[in-house]
């Protein structure tokens, strides 16, 4: 059962990339899309560029960004026992705009090319703040929620203080960056997501038994020998590497990291070891649409994607909370 | 009663406390091995909070709590819990949990970072569902559960934890009679035919006389008096440390000594 709901997810995210791979300004014929990808040499020069070097990027980043986002929105979920935890409620999404938002108005002090790497500084340097604030001989989920939420407030009032005062041109770049784009995905981007993202996902394999036992509450937790401060910063530092590297690669999008665990759980249940990959095909399975919808929408316009994230994941969250309402 | 010697738990000058108020002081208590000990007293006494040294939950402020003559503070989390067990009170299971998966949670403080789930994982977790009678819970959802029945399910977990020492935290409260008769006679039977050290707070004091071989008596974080049930349950004691006079009697049911409050207006 669980099996099979993890293939069909696997399955739809599949369907999802190839149906983006070929829809576009030109659109490309299924064959050639296959083709392209399997590296047949039968196909078109032309259809061979369009999707393996100007979409294929795009697709990939877009997959993995959800990934990320559904990995982090789910280590929150657990350690904060709080099914509105997310890294975007903590702060640490706010944290990493901040940085960027540095990075983008003084634009000539600061290499552009340092606003990814900024970007997850920040995730990280405020993740970090509200551990170490909140520590009071332990800490307590409540405890680093209200705190994530103050420092979150803050950085948003300094990203805001900058965009009222700084250079006008950045601050509209700052702005775009803001709504979440994918626009300028390239295989590097792909490259330091993968490069953060896989030791945050080693790591969150490694403390799946643990994310099980700290959802009983601290109490039980802490009786049956687990070292639960230690559980709850490792899974925070995770969480604020995941979600930091799809803030550097994609800016901040918006309720993947809170719908895309919640979906999960409802397919298969609290069982990390099954809730983590499926947490991270729904949150790439809602990206890559988000972004399909993004880009055609209002073609030749584009949406920012974490715009078409929360109007395509909020309705179905609704259906599905509805749906499950009597379970 | 030479308890000093046969103990594995036991206290020494402990005080321990939330933030810089002690809530207990100058604790020394030994707990009797194979014996049900009640821990008695006025609410605000300290006895959850002696529980949660014993189990490692609160570090001390002063002095030490042993395990086997060594200093628990000393011991990792996991080696402290295969031998000491605690259920927790109010413990709230996260919605959608299966009974199953909750007990199964038991075996944490014996399974190493990689190792598989092995066949005395198994066995334990079965022998816990038996032992509580709630294996034809086992595929339910935990908020699909009555308030008796979940209570049993966290007394399952912590029995797959295997460890010698039980400690409970107001195991009976929220439970009703029936209930709360089912719990502590398991408890009993534990301690007779396996030989588990059970140590509970309890409220009702004529359920401890009659299910428990030890009282401790608390009062205001300090230890007023301790030791088998026929010497220590007096009226003149129940009076220093509740505050209510009463009357000792006989239960017809049991012999044990049981109290029942005097008439005062």
């Amino acid at each position: 059962m669980r099996i099979w709901a993890l293939a069909m997810l696997g399955a739809a995210l599949a369907a999802a990339c190839i149906a983006s791979l070929a829809v576009g300004d030109q659109t490309v014929a299924l064959g050639e899309v296959l083709g392209a990808l399997a590296g047949d040499p039968e196909t078109p020069q032309v259809s061979r560029v369009i999707v393996l070097d100007l979409r294929l990027p795009r697709v990939v980043l877009a997959a993995l960004v959800g990934a990320a986002l559904g990995l982090a929105g789910t280590l929150t979920q657990a350690i904060m026992r709080n099914p509105l935890a997310e890294p975007g409620a903590l702060g640490i999404n706010a944290g990493a705009a901040l940085a960027a938002m540095v990075v983008i108005v003084r634009a000539d002090a600061l290499p552009e090319s340092l606003l990814p790497v900024f970007a997850f500084a920040g995730a990280l340097a405020m993740s970090a703040t509200i551990y170490v604030l909140s520590w009071r001989a332990g800490t307590t989920s409540l405890r680093i929620i209200l705190i994530g939420i103050g420092l979150g407030a803050l950085a948003g009032a300094g990203a805001s203080f900058i965009s009222v005062f700084g250079p006008v041109a950045e601050v509209q770049r700052a702005m775009v960056w803001l709504a979440g784009s994918l626009n300028d995905a390239r295989w590097v981007k792909v490259q330091w997501l993968v490069l953060w993202g896989l030791p945050a996902l080693a790591l969150a394999l490694v403390l799946v038994r643990d994310l099980n036992l700290i959802a009983l509450g601290d109490t039980v937790a802490r009786g049956l020998g687990q070292r639960v401060d230690a559980v709850r910063g490792l899974a925070i530092l995770c969480a604020a590497m995941l979600a930091g590297a799809s803030v550097a690669a994609a800016g901040p999008i918006s309720f993947v990291g809170l719908v895309a665990p919640h979906v999960a759980r409802r397919i298969v249940g609290r069982h990390h070891a099954v809730l983590l990959p499926t947490s991270a095909l729904c949150g790439a399975l809602l990206v890559v649409l988000a972004d399909l919808a993004a880009r055609r929408v209002m073609a030749p316009a584009q949406v920012p994607v974490g715009l078409a994230a929360a109007l395509i994941g909020a309705p179905f969250f609704g259906y599905i909370l509805w749906k499950t309402r009597h379970e | 009663m030479s308890d000093a010697v046969n103990a594995r738990l036991a206290t020494r000058s402990l005080s321990v406390g939330y933030g810089s108020e002690p809530v207990v002081e100058g604790l020394d208590l030994t707990i009797p091995e194979g014996q049900f000990t009640a821990l008695l007293g006025p609410n605000g006494s300290g006895k959850s909070t002696v529980l949660k040294s014993l189990a490692r939950l609160l570090l001390p402020a002063a002095g030490e709590v042993l395990l086997d003559g060594a200093n628990l503070r000393a011991k990792g989390a996991k080696a402290v819990a295969r031998d000491v067990g605690l259920l927790a009170q109010g413990a709230v299971a996260p919605e959608g949990l299966r009974v199953i998966e909750l007990v199964r949670q038991g075996r944490y403080p014996h399974r190493g970072l990689f190792d598989n789930w092995r066949a005395e994982d198994e066995e334990a977790v079965a022998e816990a569902l038996r032992l509580t009678e709630t294996a034809h819970l086992a595929e339910r959802g935990i908020e699909t559960l009555s308030g008796g029945q979940r209570q049993r399910v966290w007394t399952a977990m912590v029995l797959a934890q295997t460890a010698p020492i039980l400690l409970l935290d107001e195991p009976t409260t929220y439970l009703d009679l029936a209930h709360q008769l089912d719990l502590l006679s398991l408890m009993r039977r534990l301690v007779d035919t396996r030989g588990l050290t059970v140590v509970a707070v309890l409220h009702d004091l004529n359920q401890a006389a009659r299910f428990c071989d030890d009282l401790v008596f608390l009062k205001s974080g300090r230890l007023v008096e301790k030791g088998p049930v026929p010497d220590v349950f007096r009226a003149d004691l129940i009076e220093a440390v509740f505050g209510v006079s009463v009357s000792i009697l006989s239960d017809p049911e049991s012999g044990r000594p049981m109290c029942v409050p005097r008439m005062t207006r």
